[in-house]
Formats: C-alpha cells, sequence, structure tokens
C-alpha cells in the first residue's frame, strides 16, 4: 500500500486555499474530481436519474445487451442495469464513506496522540497497530461476516479498523516532525495546553497527508467492498451494489459476457480516480515546500549563448587545466525561469589553488556543480563554456563527460558523513572506485585502498576500511571523502566548503592535507566556502563572488593588501580576525538579495555606501584594474584612491 | 529503452519454456486412461451409509448396490440376486450373489450385510433410520440369504437398497469394525480409493479393484473425482479438456457448453418453488386462508419464471412431482393456469384487496434465490409485498424455517411415501415447521405403506391432489443440475425415471 | 555478510518470537469466541436437509458440538500443545493433514506473487525514478490500474485469453512440484500473475518514490562525482538505499496475497488454504478455522521476523540501535 512510505511531506501549514489553487492546476486531478462528484451526484439522486425502479423485473428482457430501453443492457432477472448502478452507487458510496470515516475518526487522533504525547502512550499505540497489521484483513472481516450474516456496513467498519494502523503511522510520522519545531515549543511557553497546541498548530500541518491517506483508502474500500461482493458474502441479492453486480455478472459470464463491462468499468474507474486524487493531493501537499514547478525537466544543455568576450584564444600559461567562460546557470521557479549564476568566468591552473568565496546564495556552490554537470533537478546551464583540454565539457555526451568523472574532475562536499554511502563499508566502496579507475584485483585493490587511506592521514586505515560512515568522526569521514576523491587520480579537485561542518582544529588538518596532497600530485584545487581564513591558508588565487557574479578576483595577497571592490571591502572589514581590537565590529548593512530581486545596475548598489548614479542603470562588466586583477566596479578610481592610502 | 531491450529476451525465454510440447494442457487425460470429473461438492464422508444422495459419485465407484435402479425406472440385481416382500410389506427376504469380493479380500456374505445395516443405523447423522425406522430384526438364513422384518409396512425397499438410497452399498466387514469408512473405501465396486494420491476437500483418485466381480465392465485406469465450486472454472476446464465430465452445473452454463462444442444431459433433479409452510396463519395471518394460498398460486407465471430459471432446460410443474414420480398427475399441471385477475380475486375474497406484506426465508443455493427474487416480483403484481431473507449459509436457512410464514424451495424428487416422511408430513418437523396436517392425507399414507408396489402410485396420486388443492406449496419449475460432457465419453445417461447418471456406466466413446 | 555477534538483532529476533505465542493466544481465542456467536452449525450442513431431528442431534453430540465452549476451547488448547490440531468436523481428516497438503500450494501462490511484486515493481519503480516526468507519471497511471482492477476480473480474462484462446497454460488446477517441476510451474503462472499485479502496481510506486528521494541524498552525488558507472549508482548503491520502504511493503503485499488467495484460489480451482478458510468459515468448521487461523498468523509472524532481519542486512545503523 503507497500509504505506507514514510517520506511523509510536510509544509508549512497548508492553507487550504492554497491547497485548492494548486491542486486545480493538476489537470489529473480536475479529471478525478470531476469523474467522483459527477458519480456521486448522480448516485444520490438515482430516484431522480434512474430511468427503472432498480427491482423492477423483465422477464422477457433477461440478459440483452445495451438496447433503446435499456442503455446498458439487463441482468439475470431482466432488470436495467443503468438503474442498479445508480441506485447501488448509494450503497457502495456509503460503504467507502463508512470505512473512510472509521479510518480517520479513529486513526488520526490515535496517531496526534502517538506522535504528540510519546512514552507509553506511543508504546501502547503503536504494539495495537503492529498487531491489527499482523492480521489478514480478509480473513477478519470473513468472521464478522460470519457473525453478521450480509451485513455490509459491520463489513466495511471493520475493513475501516483494520485500515487504522496504516493512517496511525502516518499522523505519527507526521506529528513527530512537527512537535519539534520551534513555534510549537513557543506555543507552550506562551501557555497553550496540549490539546490547543494539537488543535491549532499540529493538526493543520497534518491534515495534508491524511487527505491524501483518506484518498487512497477510498480506492482500497471500494476494491475490497467489491471483493466480499464477489464471494457472495453481502447483501440480499435483489438490493444493488456495484460489487454485488460484478459477482451476478461472473456468475452470467457465460451467457452475457457484457454484464461485467458497465459495473467492472465503473469500479474500476472510480478506484482509479480515488487514487490518482490521492497523488494529485500529495503533490499538491509536497509542492508547499520548495518553488520547484511541477515536471521539471532534468538539468540538459541547451543551445550556446554566444556571448561578446569568448572570442579568447587557448593558448596561455602551461599548465591550464581549466577554463571557464561566461557560465550561467538558471532555475525554473513557478514564476518562470531564473538566472542564478551569471557570466562566471576564471581559470585554473595545475598545482594552483583557487578560492572562490562568498555568502551563502551567490552561486559559488552551483557554480563548481555546472562545472561537474552535477546540478540538481530544476537548475541548468544556460549559457558559456567549460573548457578541459580543448573540449566544452558542457556540450560533450553524458557518456564521454562520465568517463573523465573521477579521473579527471573530482568533488569533496560539505557534509561527510552525508556523502558516504551509509549501507556499505568505507572500504567496499574505496575498493569499488579503485577497481573502476584502474581495472586491478580485488586483492590489489583493497591494498591501494588503504595505501590511499594512509596518504589522508588516517591513523588505522584498516579499521576504517571495516567502518560504516556514521561510525567515524566528522574529520575522519572527511578524509575517507577525500580519498574517494582521489581515488582515480583526478588532475582538479573541486572541494566544496570542505570544512564548513568540522571543528576548527580539525579544520586546519584537513587544509593541511589538501596542501599537501596538491604538491604531492600536481593537481589543481578549486575550494569553495564563504571563510577568509580559509582562504588566506591555502589558496593562490581567489574569486570573489556575489549575486551570481564574480566581483573580484585577484591573486591571494593582493586581494587581502588591495582589495578593489566595496563588497569584497565590507566583508574584510567585518571579519573579526581582521578588525581593530577594541573597536565596533562592522557588518555591510542590508540582505543578500534574491535572484528574483537582483537589481539591473550593480547588483550590490542596494547595500554599498558608495552608491552613485552611475551604478544603478546599466549592467556592470568586470574590467581589469591591475595585472591579474579585475573588478565590477565602475567607481574602483574614485572609491579605491582613497581606500588604499 | 536500454531496460526494455534486456527484457525482451527474458520474455521469449519464459514464452518457449511455457509452451505445449504437444497437445493441450491437460497431459493426465488420455482417454481411457484416465476420466477426471468435476464435482461441485467434496463429500463431508466417504461412507455410503451415510446415505448422502449428493455425493453419489463418490460411492458409485468403489461400492456396487446390492440391486441397481436402471434408467427405465426398473431394478436388476445387483450384488443381490433376488429379493420379495412378504405381504403388507413387513418383511422383505434378499438373496446375494455368490463369488463377490471386498477391495479388502473379504467376502460377501449374509452377516456382511447384516453388520453393515446395523452400521448404517449406528452412524449419527445417517438417513438409515428414515428408510428402516421400524426395523426389529435380521434373519440371517444361509450364507447368501437373509430377511429384513418390520414393526409397520416398510414399501421402497428396492428403491433404499439401489443405488439411489444407497443402504445397499454393502461395505466390508473389517472396514465398518475399524470405523475407516468415512475416510477410506472397502466395497466390492469397480474402483477404490488411492488415498496416496487424493488430497481430501480437492480431488479424490481412484484405481480399480482388484478384487472386483465384473472386471469386464471397468472402463478407465484411474477416475479422479475433483472438486470445483467455481462452475465458470468447471466449464473452463471441460474445455481445455483437463476434466471430462462436469456433474451438477447450474443450467445456465448450457448454451456455452454447446457453442464450445460440449455434450449435456439436463436431468430435471429438483422441484423448486415456494413452500408455503405456515398453512395455519401463525406467523401470517392471511396464509391460513387457503384462497391466499391459492391466490399466490395463480400470481405465478410459471412459463416465465421457468425459462429464466431453467433457461430453457426447465420444465414449468404446478405440483411437488414430475413425469417419472410415483405421485404425479398430469391433470393437476392446469389446476392453477397463470392468471392475475384470478389471484386478486381471490384474494379480495379472503379479505386483502390490498394486498400484504409476506417474509421469505431463502438459501443462496442452486438458484434459490435468484428464484426467490423472480416470485417476489410476480408477487408484487397481486400487491403481496415480499421481504426476501437470503441466508449465505444453507445451515443457517435450515435453522430459519420455523421463523418464516414462507420458505423457498429446492427439493429432490422422492416417492411419495418418504415424501410424507420428510416433506409434508406431520413428522417431518424440518420441512414442515408448523406441522400442518390433514387427516385424508394420514389416511392415504398409512394404506400406501402397506400397499404392494403396483398399487402405490394410484394411492400417491391422490395424495398429491390433496396437497395441490389445499396448496400447500407454490411449485414453480422442475430444474436441471446438467451435466456437461466431452464427445470423447459416453454412458452418461438420464431419464425421468433415474436422473442421476451412474458413474460406474461411463465409459470412453466409440 | 552477517554480523552474528551482533546482539541488537538476536534482541530483535527473539523479541518477535516471544511475542508470537501471546499473538497466537489472542488469535485462537477470538477465532473461537467469534465461531460461538456465528448462527447455524456444521452438524446441519453435514445431515443435510432430509435428515430427521434424531440423525441431526446424533451427529451434533458425536462431533462434540453440545458441550459448553470453554471445554472445547481447553481441549483444543490442551491438544494444540501435543501437535494435535484435532479432526475436520466435516470429513473426519486430521486438520495438520489437510492444512499441510495445502501449504504448499497457497506458499507457491503468494510467495510467487510476493516474488513477482518484488521484480518487476522494483524494475518498473526504477524506470520511473529515471526518466523524466513523463515516464515517471506512466508507471503512476499504470500502477493505479493495475490496483484498481478487481483480481478475480483479471483472473476470468487471463483464463479467457491464455489458457481457453491459446493453450498456454491450464485454466485450472495445481500440479505438485514433485509430481513435475514444469507442470508446476505452468500451473502457476496464471493465478501468480493475478495475484500479483495489484502488487506490483503498489511496489513499483513505492520504489519509485523511494528511489528518487534517495537519488537526491548528497552520497549520490558523491559517486557520481567520484566516477563510478550509472548502473553501479542505482543497483548497487541507490537502490539498497530505498529498499527499506520496498522490505515493509513487501511484506505488507504478503499479508495481503494471504487474503487475494482467497479469491483466486476460487477462480483457478487450486487446492489453497485461502479456499480452506473460506469453506471452514461457512460450514462453521471449527476446528479447521482454528487451524487455519493459526496458520495464517504463524505465517505472518515468519515473514515479519524476516523482514526484520532483510532490515538488518540492508541498513547496518538498524544493527547497532
Amino acid at each position: 500500500m503507497s500509504v505506507l512510505t514514510d517520506q511523509v511531506a510536510i509544509g508549512p501549514p497548508s492553507h487550504s486555499h492554497e491547497l485548492v489553487r494548486r491542486l486545480i492546476r493538476n489537470p489529473v486531478a480536475i479529471a478525478a474530481i470531476t469523474f467522483l462528484g459527477i458519480v456521486t451526484l448522480l448516485c444520490i439522486a438515482a430516484p431522480i436519474t434512474a430511468p427503472f425502479d432498480p427491482l423492477h423485473q423483465d422477464l422477457e428482457r433477461v440478459l440483452s445487451g445495451p438496447t433503446d430501453h435499456n442503455l446498458l443492457g439487463t441482468d439475470t432477472l431482466g432488470r436495467d442495469v443503468l438503474s442498479r448502478l445508480l441506485y447501488g452507487g448509494r450503497r457502495s458510496l456509503l460503504s467507502v464513506l463508512e470505512g473512510v470515516v472509521v479510518v480517520t475518526a479513529l486513526g488520526v487522533p490515535m496517531g496526534l496522540a502517538a506522535g504528540y504525547a510519546g512514552g507509553w502512550v506511543d508504546r501502547v499505540l503503536s504494539k495495537f497497530g503492529e498487531t491489527i497489521m499482523a492480521l489478514p484483513a480478509l480473513i477478519i472481516v470473513l468472521v464478522v461476516l460470519a457473525v453478521l450474516p450480509q451485513n455490509e456496513d459491520a463489513a466495511m467498519i471493520s475493513f475501516g479498523l483494520i485500515g487504522i494502523p496504516a493512517i496511525l503511522r502516518v499522523v505519527r510520522s507526521a506529528t513527530l516532525r512537527v512537535r519539534e519545531d520551534l513555534y510549537v515549543a513557543a506555543a507552550r511557553v506562551s501557555g497553550l495546553n496540549h490539546l490547543q497546541i494539537v488543535g491549532r498548530h499540529i493538526f493543520p500541518r497534518v491534515w495534508g497527508p491524511v487527505i491524501v491517506q483518506a484518498s487512497l483508502f477510498a480506492a482500497y474500500a471500494l476494491l475490497f467492498e467489491t471483493g466480499i461482493a464477489y464471494l457472495g458474502l453481502t447483501a440480499d441479492p435483489s438490493t444493488p451494489t456495484w460489487g454485488g453486480m460484478v459477482g451476478e455478472a461472473s456468475t452470467a459470464i457465460q451467457r452475457q459476457a457484457w454484464l461485467l463491462v458497465p459495473s467492472g468499468t465503473l469500479i474500476a474507474s472510480t478506484i482509479l480516480a480515488f487514487g490518482l486524487l490521492g497523488d494529485a493531493l500529495r503533490d499538491a501537499v509536497v509542492m508547499g515546500e520548495g518553488g520547484l514547478a511541477h515536471g521539471a525537466p532534468r538539468s540538459v544543455v541547451t543551445r550556446r549563448d554566444r556571448d561578446a568576450d569568448t572570442a579568447e584564444p587557448l593558448n596561455g600559461r602551461s599548465g591550464l587545466v581549466l577554463r571557464v567562460r561566461n557560465l550561467s546557470v538558471s532555475t525554473m521557479r513557478s514564476a518562470g525561469e531564473i538566472p542564478i549564476v551569471d557570466g562566471v568566468t576564471f581559470d585554473v591552473y595545475a598545482g594552483e589553488t583557487l578560492g572562490i568565496i562568498g555568502e551563502s546564495g551567490c552561486g559559488k556552490s552551483v557554480t563548481a556543480l555546472a562545472v561537474l554537470r552535477l546540478l540538481p533537478q530544476g537548475l541548468r546551464a544556460i549559457g558559456g563554456q567549460v573548457y578541459w583540454q580543448g573540449d566544452d565539457l558542457l556540450s560533450i555526451t553524458e557518456r564521454s563527460f562520465d568517463g573523465l568523472r573521477g579521473s579527471s574532475l573530482a568533488y569533496v562536499s560539505q557534509e561527510p558523513q552525508s556523502s558516504l554511502d551509509p549501507t556499505y563499508t568505507v572500504g567496499n566502496q574505496l575498493v569499488e572506485l579503485i577497481r573502476h579507475h584502474q581495472r586491478v584485483s580485488r586483492r590489489k585493490a583493497r591494498s591501494s585502498a588503504i595505501a590511499l587511506l594512509r596518504q589522508v592521514e588516517l591513523q588505522n586505515p584498516n579499521q576504517v576500511a571495516h567502518a560504516y560512515a556514521h561510525e567515524l568522526s566528522g574529520g575522519m569521514a572527511q578524509r575517507v571523502a577525500i580519498a574517494f576523491a582521489l581515488a582515480g587520480r583526478p588532475k582538479l579537485l573541486i572541494a566544496d566548503e570542505p570544512t564548513t561542518a568540522l571543528d576548527v582544529t580539525v579544520q586546519a588538518e584537513i587544509l593541511g592535507l589538501l596542501r599537501r596532497l596538491q604538491r604531492e600530485t600536481g593537481m589543481a584545487l578549486i575550494l569553495i566556502t564563504h571563510n577568509w581564513g580559509v582562504i588566506a591558508d591555502i589558496c593562490d588565487r581567489a574569486v570573489v563572488m556575489y549575486a551570481g557574479q564574480i566581483v573580484e578576483q585577484s591573486g591571494i595577497q593582493e586581494m587581502f593588501d588591495r582589495p578593489l571592490h566595496p563588497y569584497t571591502l565590507g566583508l574584510l572589514n567585518s571579519h573579526p580576525s581582521l578588525a581593530e581590537p577594541g573597536s565596533r565590529l562592522s557588518s555591510i548593512p542590508g540582505n543578500v538579495p534574491s535572484p528574483a530581486s537582483w537589481a539591473p545596475g550593480c547588483r550590490f548598489s542596494p547595500r554599498c555606501r558608495f552608491v552613485a548614479e552611475e551604478c544603478v542603470k546599466t549592467p556592470i562588466p568586470l574590467i581589469d584594474v591591475g595585472p591579474g586583477h579585475a573588478s565590477r566596479c565602475v567607481r574602483v578610481d574614485q572609491i579605491f584612491a582613497k581606500a588604499s592610502a | 529503452m536500454k531496460l526494455g531491450i534486456a527484457f525482451l529476451p527474458m520474455v521469449v525465454a519464459i514464452v518457449v519454456a511455457f509452451s505445449p510440447a504437444c497437445g493441450g494442457g491437460g497431459s493426465t487425460s488420455k482417454v481411457g486412461s484416465t476420466l477426471t470429473i468435476a464435482e461441485p461438492l467434496s463429500p463431508p464422508s466417504l461412507d455410503p451409509a451415510t446415505g448422502a444422495n449428493e455425493n453419489s459419485d463418490y460411492f458409485n465407484l468403489a461400492y456396487d448396490s446390492l440391486i441397481i435402479l436402471q434408467p427405465d425406472g426398473t431394478f436388476k440385481p445387483g450384488l443381490a440376486l433376488k429379493w420379495s416382500y412378504a405381504t403388507g410389506n413387513k418383511s422383505f427376504s434378499i438373496t446375494l450373489r455368490p463369488g463377490v469380493k471386498f477391495s479388502d479380500g473379504d467376502v460377501l456374505d449374509a452377516a456382511a450385510v447384516k453388520g453393515w445395516i446395523q452400521h448404517a443405523l449406528a452412524l449419527p447423522g445417517g438417513r438409515a433410520s428414515t428408510y428402516f425406522s421400524s426395523l426389529t430384526s435380521i434373519d440371517v438364513a444361509g450364507p447368501l440369504a437373509l430377511t429384513l422384518n418390520f414393526s409397520s409396512p416398510t414399501p421402497l425397499l428396492e428403491l433404499a437398497f439401489s443405488q439411489l438410497l444407497e443402504m445397499g452399498m454393502i461395505g466390508g466387514p473389517k472396514a465398518v469394525a475399524a470405523n475407516s469408512l468415512a475416510t477410506d473405501t472397502d466395497g466390492a465396486g469397480p474402483y477404490m480409493l488411492d488415498k496416496a494420491s487424493s488430497v481430501p476437500g480437492d480431488h479424490y483418485t481412484y484405481v480399480p479393484n482388484p478384487n472386483y466381480w465384473n472386471k469386464g465392465s471397468v472402463y478407465w485406469k484411474k477416475v479422479v473425482l475433483k472438486t470445483i465450486t467455481n462452475p465458470n472454472t468447471a466449464l473452463d476446464a471441460l474445455r481445455t479438456g483437463q476434466v471430462q465430465l462436469a456433474v451438477g452445473q447450474p443450467v445456465t452454463s448450457v448454451d456455452s457448453a454447446k457453442s464450445a462444442g460440449l455434450k449435456y444431459v439436463a436431468p430435471l433433479t429438483l422441484l423448486m418453488g415456494l413452500s408455503l409452510n405456515d398453512r395455519g396463519g401463525t406467523l401470517a395471518k392471511p396464509l391460513g386462508d387457503v384462497r391466499v394460498r391459492q391466490a399466490i398460486n395463480y400470481a405465478i407465471d410459471r412459463n416465465a419464471v421457468a425459462k429464466v430459471i431453467g433457461a430453457g432446460y426447465g420444465r414449468p410443474t404446478a405440483q411437488m412431482a414430475i413425469h417419472g414420480d410415483d405421485s404425479y398427475d398430469p391433470a393437476l399441471d392446469n389446476r392453477y393456469p397463470y392468471n392475475v385477475a384470478k389471484a386478486k380475486e381471490l384474494l379480495a375474497a379472503a379479505g386483502y384487496p390490498n394486498g400484504f406484506s409476506l417474509a421469505i426465508d431463502g438459501a443462496n443455493v442452486v438458484g434459490e434465490d435468484t428464484l426467490g427474487q423472480a416470485l417476489a416480483g410476480q408477487l408484487a403484481n397481486v400487491g403481496i409485498k415480499v421481504q426476501l431473507d437470503v441466508k449465505n449459509d444453507v445451515g443457517a436457512y435450515f435453522q430459519s424455517f420455523g421463523k418464516y410464514p414462507v420458505a423457498t424451495l429446492a427439493f429432490g424428487r422422492l416417492p411419495a411415501a418418504i415424501d410424507y416422511q420428510i416433506l409434508y408430513g406431520p413428522n417431518a418437523s424440518l420441512f414442515n415447521p408448523f406441522k400442518s396436517t390433514n387427516a385424508d392425507l394420514s389416511r392415504l399414507y398409512a394404506q400406501l405403506l402397506a400397499a404392494p408396489s403396483d398399487q402405490a402410485p394410484s394411492i400417491a396420486r391422490q395424495m398429491q391432489q390433496i396437497v395441490v388443492e389445499e396448496a400447500w406449496f407454490a411449485p414453480v419449475v422442475a430444474s436441471p443440475l446438467v451435466d456437461l460432457y466431452r464427445s470423447e465419453i459416453a454412458g452418461v445417461t438420464s431419464t425421468d425415471f433415474r436422473v442421476q447418471e451412474y458413474t460406474t456406466e461411463i465409459r470412453p466413446a466409440g | 555478510m552477517f554480523v552474528p555477534e551482533s546482539p541488537a538483532l538476536l534482541r530483535i529476533v527473539g523479541n518477535r518470537l516471544l511475542l508470537s505465542v501471546p499473538l497466537l493466544l489472542i488469535v485462537s481465542a477470538l477465532t473461537f469466541l467469534l465461531e460461538a456467536l456465528i448462527p447455524g452449525d456444521i452438524a446441519r450442513t453435514i445431515v443435510g436437509p432430509q435428515a430427521t431431528p434424531e440423525q441431526y442431534l446424533q451427529l451434533k453430540h458425536s462431533l462434540g458440538l453440545d458441550q459448553p465452549l470453554f471445554t472445547r476451547y481447553q481441549q483444543w488448547l490442551e491438544n494444540v500443545v501435543h501437535g494435535d490440531f484435532g479432526t475436520s468436523l466435516f470429513n473426519h481428516e486430521p486438520v495438520t493433514t489437510l492444512l499441510n497438503g495445502r501449504l504448499s500450494v497457497t506458499l507457491s501462490l503468494v510467495v510467487g506473487s510476493t516474488l513477482l511484486a518484488a521484480i518487476v515493481g522494483v524494475l518498473l519503480g526504477i524506470a520511473g525514478a529515471l526518466r523524466a516526468d513523463i515516464a515517471g507519471t506512466a508507471v503512476d497511471a499504470l500502477s493505479m490500474v493495475g490496483l484498481a482492477i478487481p483480481n478475480f476480473f483479471l483472473g476470468l480474462i487471463l483464463i479467457a485469453l491464455f489458457a481457453v484462446a491459446i493453450p498456454l497454460f491450464p485454466a485450472t488446477g495445481y500440479v505438485p512440484f514433485d509430481e513435475s517441476p514444469l507442470d508446476w510451474a505452468r500451473s502457476l503462472v496464471l493465478p501468480v500473475v493475478a495475484l500479483a499485479t495489484p502488487g506490483i502496481a503498489v511496489v513499483a510506486k513505492q520504489t519509485r518514490d523511494s528511489m528518487r528521494a534517495v537519488l537526491e541524498r548528497p552520497f549520490i552525488r558523491t559517486l557520481r562525482a567520484a566516477g563510478l558507472p550509472r548502473r553501479s549508482i542505482i543497483f548497487k548503491h541507490a537502490l539498497r538505499s530505498a529498499s527499506a520502504p520496498v522490505v515493509t511493503v513487501l511484506g505488507l503485499i504478503f499479508v495481503a496475497s494471504l487474503g487475494g488467495t482467497v479469491v483466486v484460489e476460487s477462480v483457478f480451482a487450486m487446492p489453497g488454504l485461502g479456499g480452506l478458510a473460506v469453506q471452514a468459515t461457512t460450514q462453521h468448521d471449527l476446528p479447521l478455522i482454528q487451524g487455519v487461523a493459526v496458520y495464517f498468523t504463524a505465517l505472518v509472524v515468519v515473514v515479519n521476523l524476516l523482514i526484520d532481519l532483510a532490515y538488518g542486512w540492508l541498513d547496518p545503523r538498524v544493527r547497532v540501535e
């Protein structure tokens, strides 16, 4: 049952009109709701809509196919199929309603109680749920029907009871996730009692998954009702129900196969509609968080947007490893496609470390992922080139690029433990990587793996090799991740905030390790960070990014001595270790703008204390302001004539 | 799609592996070697002494009976060579066939038959006590001769000792003593049970009895009785040749069977209609008036309902008997022709011009529920509003008999004497829950018991006339339970005098 | 690759086995109790309509049905402890014989359909997770349709197409494995497909959802960046992390299939536990009902146990918790 997925989507409180609006945009949901609505209305109004009395027998017209007289034919006693479907819908839909009401009326409060109260309440309820889940539903209902023969209400209520554990579990895990939220704690502090908290804060965020489950359960309830009717366990046979009609049709299948079609199709369609509605509801609830539009295509490379300054010859210093020109990346929002990285250009040489620094949201990680063609769903590169040994990486085939992964370009990310597969030992994964890159025997690969672990300065490589990711400390895991990256002996390693998640002492060790490895292997290193200390520690050159653009790039020493962009200046001034002791720590006023609100001119202008009229109207290009030093500020001369003094 | 292409060779391989090597799906159905019969029920017991006629196929294969009922209604010797009544029907003598052995090797003699009858009487729930209710003693006169003595006249013993009522299907004394007959066979019939290759409740395999006295009439190397409750499934099994004969099938399968090239016999096995039990008007006052009961009979269009229930193979009837039964009187068929006006007239005369409500106990087997619904529709036309309660379980249906004024009925065809005992006599406690009595009927019954067999039918007819005139029932149709079979076999016979096929007569065709 | 010295795993297994005892007790007591409330009884069914009341009462007494309920339950419990489940009231066969004879049929059906659902469902789910949303929606829609078709309907269609029209497979019946492995397999194809179809749908959906979630996780990106081939990432790494919810679902499919066999066994005339369960219930054959209930519960306990073990194997973190 798909009701069991533990991936329960919780969004901010789903305001019902928002949910409805999202639902309306989904054509499948519209179709399902319309279908269900029409069927329900027609059935409720059966006394008006049905052409015949459902019990009226016409023994002369037994088992006819569709005719003028009986649009959908007649059954074994000459009764009109259409009329019986309409009246039967009342019974069948009522049965579905009974099941759904029981399962939600009992399952939701139980789930809320289990998730919110925790402790023994949770244990008891969970055990209860597990026990019920262990019982085969059909057998239980068979026994109930044997005690209360032909009592369809009893059968459906029992079915509802049996369905409780699934909803209980979903509501419980949803409640658990919400319970820890800050504003729930705040509500406690502000004196609301438990019931109010549950009612006002928890339930609104949980009812989304509940209606998803309810819709899916409705599908199952109808399916179940058909099954027990087929077994002949319900109803006085005169009274029409959909399932009963299918059961009757199956006895007549040899004489009039058509009879199976109207009831069978209606049931299957209704079940389908409930199920599709449930899916659509789930999508609508999920979309409450994140802004990704439904159906965003995978990141594919599109036609190149030729830019003015790409006509740069590829000859340059020897040892050029990577040349990025005008790289732009966009994202799909519900409003449309928005650029988040804009015209990024830089080079990287063998043996050197390039730092990319900026605040969160400036696009530095996205740039790295674009180079590696690892952009997540919804993002895609829309312009520029990335040259590697003469080829534009953005336009070669997927297959060719895969050949470069690990062996030419490698990647280390921010969270060391979550970047390792938790279900295999470290050694297992490393051996796999080595064997993929080097085609050696397993034994050779194992010893290479140990050597690699030693190379990243792990004290007990054997022990580590037999460990799982969750058994390692942050520092050890990051070293392992670096070993993974080195397994293919890459020429370029991109490290995205490799030390951010680690303790300060460990940070220094990791950086030292990287520097040493670079010297040993001669590979190029791109280091992405928001920390000037890291830049200062091991980078040779640096690039500052703001709002998707490079605003300054230069050699390290130069950047510290002579920053030539107001943003860089601001950043350096607000760094604690660079500040004047005893004086007030300065900070840059305002906030980093979101891509939707980037200014047409200089994107930093709203926060810049040097802003002038020339800054705000037209886009600012990146200008050379010295040897190997560029800045995206039109007022460089005016501003920094003073500052450099 | 890479994934799709990878699948294709797998699919091809599977199809190739499972294509039939040669012939059809039934590898066990070579003609002459194995006969497979689809039965709608499994037997609760394999012991013929239970008298459970609905399981006769299971008994017939392993047990020859003393007397054999033939398709024309006459009797011929089986395990008994001669038999006769003394005058007054109070004693019955049997002479046995010599040289007959049971499948375990024991010899059939008068002592074995006596032991057998005692076993049948002692069996809890067995029907022997119906047929031998006044048995006083069994005299063994010689190794092959015995006489039964009764305190009251007991007619119909030839029938009782035939394969129809099964009391003469003698089992071996060793098995009787060991009490094993419920789950295994020990008879003097052509076959015996092969327990090792049987699964109780699913299929029962019979192999030839090495000790059988009449070897020339064993037609198969193996006979399998397979339980298939779903008629669609049975039909499919016939079509694919997995079974050669399906018995007890609903009449609604006949047309599809015919178009699949199968053959059929449609024995009129069941008399179906309503049992108007509450003739005294206890629960439903209107029924106490014979005019109301007669009105019900007039209100039913037997031809139309028979067409639906019998699917064209049934026979409408206005009495609880048809041609071939001893109490059948052709004149009675027209006693209640379909006449809605007349029905309403009678109802008005009885004081119910606007009709009344009537609760009916229904069973859901052999189409009784469909019949009930059809009749409810008919009665609605004269203002009788029927509340039909169909019970899912036959046991519940029987238990509720006394709680409803009327019940749907599907009764077997029996001689009048037995009908009186079981169906409508004052001691028929199940089917006559309100204990209706009729002095003339009682008088005639006493005469019937003592009458010689050639005089019995006229007495029986008189009894039927009374039952019909008093409208104790509303019979509607004699309905068949059909046997469908493939043309590879022959010997599936059914007549008005002997409705059921006799399994041992089935042989390969041609 | 077990970690037998892991105490957590042993504790889980032990727990479950211990819990199963009270569970079985509860189930058997409940069934007994409910049975007692059921109107109608088996003596009437056996003895038939043409029996006299004396005959009926005789049979009832011989079956022990006139004894008080609690006595009968006690007696049953005592016998069960000695391994004796009694005999069927209906046909006097020992309950264990009846059940064991049919167990292999039902197991073949249920295990076969769970396997089919697992293999086909997982493959479909992976396909749906990898392709862009058109194929993903197609998987969803097909899943829903597969769920919506009643299994007896599907069974009848399969028989009509692949047994009658094109005689590829037998229409009915079950051939025991030791009689002929090939015929055994052939007799299972159609009923297993009918039984597995909704399961395939559910597994495909769950796999797709789980895989999609896992493919977003950082370690996938790491492995990809490090150059591992796609096949290895999907089938070795992603699938393993995605498998826990799928395994849960498979367990539930197994239990649901137990119920589904009731109908499928009727359509295909197979001598399994499902059909026996319905028959026993409608006939009020109490020892048989009890036997079936206990067998079913035991099966479910075993399956849940296997799932727990599977979790432990799949996710090493569970072994420590």
